[in-house]
């Protein structure tokens, strides 16, 4: 079982280990960097869990 | 005991998938340049979405020659499965924080009774063969969500479980349809 807080993580800018990006509406860049779970991992969970992603809006 | 089919014939979404890991978003706000996404992944989920429906939106999108997007859906209904062992135990959501209603696993209890052999409207019971890697399940009406057709494609193709066979998910098409249409008499 995985516990929630393994996989809770908040975003921190990092040009170098982007993960994955979005535009927003006013077309700044959020870029998420996710510290403990790597992009490739495919959640598999044996009960619904919660995940919370929390970024920062770079904003050049 | 259901009759599933474990082939993934259909390229495309139908009702009566089962697909794994389903995600859903409950909220994505921004505030003071900080953007928090609150997504719950569900083990399991059904679809309910009527097979039609869907049929036509998967040709739509794929007819170069199409005329229009009045085919085209917004989301999927799907509902989520929860194995029956935790429902029992009423534990099944406590990862998200909800302690939710325990049912005698004795089955000679009215209430065990009510539940597998779905007299309660608001879950349907599902026992699986051997065959298929899902255990004793229930599906909850009153959770059902949405998703976006695309991303559910998507997670079908990686995390497509079985399809219930016809008759199987008619039937639960008209008891989730019941469901939603039920009169709350004060």
């Amino acid at each position: 079982m995985i516990d929630t807080e393994d996989i809770m993580f908040s975003g921190e800018y990092n040009t170098s280990e982007t993960t994955e990006t979005m535009k927003t509406n006013n077309s700044c860049e959020a870029v998420f960097e996710q510290t403990t779970v790597s992009e490739q991992v495919e959640y598999s969970v044996s009960k619904p869990l919660r995940i919370i992603i929390k970024a920062v809006i770079k904003n050049d | 005991m259901i009759k599933v089919d474990k082939n993934k014939v259909e390229t495309r979404v139908c009702q009566g998938d089962i697909i794994a890991n389903v995600e859903f978003v409950e909220y994505a706000i921004e505030k003071s340049g900080q953007i928090e996404i609150s997504k719950i992944i569900f083990p399991y989920v059904y679809v309910l979405s009527q097979d039609c429906d869907l049929e036509q939106e998967y040709s739509s999108r794929t007819n170069a020659n199409s005329q229009n997007q009045d085919k085209h859906l917004i989301s999927v209904i799907v509902a989520p499965l929860y194995n029956l062992e935790q429902v029992y135990d009423g534990i099944h959501l406590e990862d998200i924080g909800l302690k939710m209603q325990t049912i005698s696993r004795n089955t000679d209890k009215t209430e065990n009774k009510i539940l597998r052999q779905n007299n309660n409207p608001r879950y349907h019971y599902l026992e699986f063969s051997n065959e298929v890697s899902i255990p004793n399940s229930v599906i909850d009406f009153k959770h059902y969500f949405t998703v976006n057709n695309n991303l559910l494609l998507d997670k079908k193709k990686k995390c497509f479980v079985c399809k219930v066979s016809e008759l199987y998910r008619e039937n639960i098409s008209h008891r989730f349809s019941f469901f939603l249409s039920r009169i709350g008499l004060p």
